[in-house]
């Protein structure tokens, strides 16, 4: 029996339908059906190259910025498909954030990377982008760590320090989603403590979606757990296994699943 | 063992190009050392005016050809840097692929086109135009112009390579963000591209410094101290240029002293642009 996590109301937020990502015509991920649940952590597992990442980005249409890469099928978020024109596309970002493997402050101040984007959404007044800014960056645990010098270079923050700035950039923008792409494989073991517990605090108020190499991270924080393995070989589905984090780890459904888990820890 | 034969070869070379800008630094200044003596440092810098033949003492003021070199490199700078980086800024963010490519090539074959054909083109065209607004056509004005189409190319080079520098992850975050073009540019790409483009602005500065055919030919040559931009203006480089092949004693002296005013110019321009990729690379 599927066990649900007591902190999530299973309610669809992103339905994703017949998705293919390719790249100059190779097709890198295809899912034919898997549903993200409203403010649970879904964590994305499987080996390098099984198009976990391209599944990632063609969420919020990180795609359209690769040269050569091609996207079909749906994505659906509350039902809407997801894409569209520029603006659309803004829009879609804004409320779909995203973290990346490697921590990419923008080169300005670290009050500038938060509070600019929020200018440049349209958050006209000062007083409300810096209240935002504190809030965001209390999320993620940083504010202490900065207060004195909000006006230093982002760059001059430690690792796990910039990709927690990255992720309040993203909170204080109020997205629904949150992306990450494996946002501690680049960092040591205390700031992936640090970031992770940054991460606990998204539970519930944000729907997240994780790519991790980690499968003791994902189950330390994830919900639910998607296992993907690559395309090829009488493979059709990129998606080998989904469900509650427990249950895929306690009784995968699938050979493939059970030895990945099994390999990995053993 | 071939190793060590490049690695002789590369010391050799590099010995020789050091060496040889030494000696051409060292030529100059013993070519003004008469000058420097007889004429004196304070008279070159005061004397008012540049007449050196006028009598047996003459007057020898470099003050006004270093000024005509300074404002037709400042007024060449001022039009070429904000049509230079907002051409490349243009043909980098965008313009689409087809017309980027175009650009590229254009730029590139106006960095190679020589300056005397630029010149005659600003002689024959442009000083007319500019004697319609207002007389006499030859310029400060018309030179600047001319010299600014001249480095246009430098500055739009450094300026796309600088803004192509800037890192994918960047670029990533502004697009995450859904930030608009303007705000990609200036949180994303401008932070990390402007020392670049000063350098880049920098680089164009010395090319108009030091560049000669283009001023001789449109700049009017009258040495004095330009009271407007329609009024002509001489260089310290057209000095030189238009009087060695007569000039002789303390006046062929006073033109290596032009060109020693010229290249400490250039000096203060290098050492300010490695100044500032230093501090971008800090």
């Amino acid at each position: 029996m599927q066990r649900i996590p007591a902190c999530c109301v299973p309610e669809t937020h992103i339905e994703i339908d017949g998705l293919e990502v390719s790249y100059a015509g190779v097709p890198a991920v295809r899912v034919g059906s898997m549903p993200i649940y409203r403010g649970c952590v879904t964590a994305i597992v499987g080996p390098s190259g099984c198009g976990k990442s391209s599944f990632l980005a063609s969420i919020n249409r990180m795609t359209e910025s690769v040269p050569g890469c091609r996207v079909s099928g749906s994505v659906r978020i509350d039902g809407v498909e997801s894409g569209g024109d520029r603006r659309r596309l803004r829009s879609l970002r804004r409320r779909v954030g995203m973290i990346f493997q490697r921590p990419n402050p923008l080169p300005v101040s670290i009050a500038a990377n938060i509070e600019a984007p929020l200018k440049d959404h349209g958050v006209g007044q000062k007083a409300e982008r810096r209240r935002r800014a504190e809030q965001a960056l209390r999320t993620v645990g940083l504010w202490e760590e900065v207060a004195d010098r909000l006006h230093k270079p982002a760059l001059s923050l430690s690792g796990g320090q910039q990709q927690r700035l990255c992720l309040a950039r993203c909170l204080a923008l109020e997205p629904e989603v949150v992306l990450l792409d494996e946002p501690c494989s680049s960092l040591d073991p205390m700031a992936t403590d640090v970031v992770e517990q940054a991460l606990a605090r998204l539970r519930g108020r944000y729907t997240t979606v994780i790519v991790t190499h980690n499968l003791a991270q994902a189950r330390r924080i994830a919900d639910f757990t998607g296992v993907f393995w690559q395309l090829g070989r009488g493979r059709e589905d990129s998606l080998v296994e989904f469900g509650s984090t427990r249950r895929v780890f306690e009784t995968p459904a699938e050979e493939l699943t059970s030895m990945y888990i099994g390999g990995a820890q053993g | 063992m071939n190793d060590i034969a490049l690695a002789a070869g590369a010391r050799a070379a590099a010995f020789c190009a050091a060496s040889l800008l030494l000696l051409i630094t060292g030529f100059v200044f013993v070519g003004s050392l008469p000058a420097l003596q007889n004429i004196g440092t304070f008279r070159m810098a005061t004397d008012g005016a540049w007449l050196p033949t006028h009598d047996a003492s003459g007057s020898f003021s470099l003050a006004p050809a270093l000024v005509g070199s300074l404002a037709v490199t400042a007024g060449a700078v001022l039009i070429a840097a904000p049509l230079g980086v907002l051409a490349a800024v243009c043909a980098g963010c965008v313009a689409p692929r087809g017309i980027r490519r175009a650009f590229t090539l254009l730029i590139g074959v106006m960095a190679g086109l020589p300056s005397v054909v630029l010149g005659l083109w600003g002689l024959t065209v442009l000083a007319p135009i500019v004697a319609s607004v207002h007389p006499p056509g030859p310029s400060l004005l018309a030179a600047s112009i001319v010299l600014a189409l001249m480095i246009v190319p430098t500055v739009a080079i450094a300026t796309g390579a600088a803004l192509g520098a800037a890192p994918d992850s960047t670029l990533n975050a502004a697009r995450a963000c859904g930030l608009s073009g303007l705000a990609t540019f200036r949180l994303a790409l401008w932070p990390i591209a402007k020392a670049g483009v000063i350098v880049g602005l920098l680089l164009g500065t010395m090319r108009a410094v030091g560049e000669t055919m283009v001023v001789v030919m449109v700049s009017g040559n009258v040495p004095g101290f330009p009271t407007s931009v329609f009024d002509p203006v001489r260089t310290l480089t057209a000095n030189i240029a238009l009087e060695m092949g007569y000039a002789m004693g303390d006046h062929r002296s006073a033109l290596f002293a032009s060109g020693l005013v010229l290249t400490g110019v250039v000096l203060v321009l290098v050492l300010l642009s490695r100044r500032i990729g230093w501090a971008a690379h800090a």
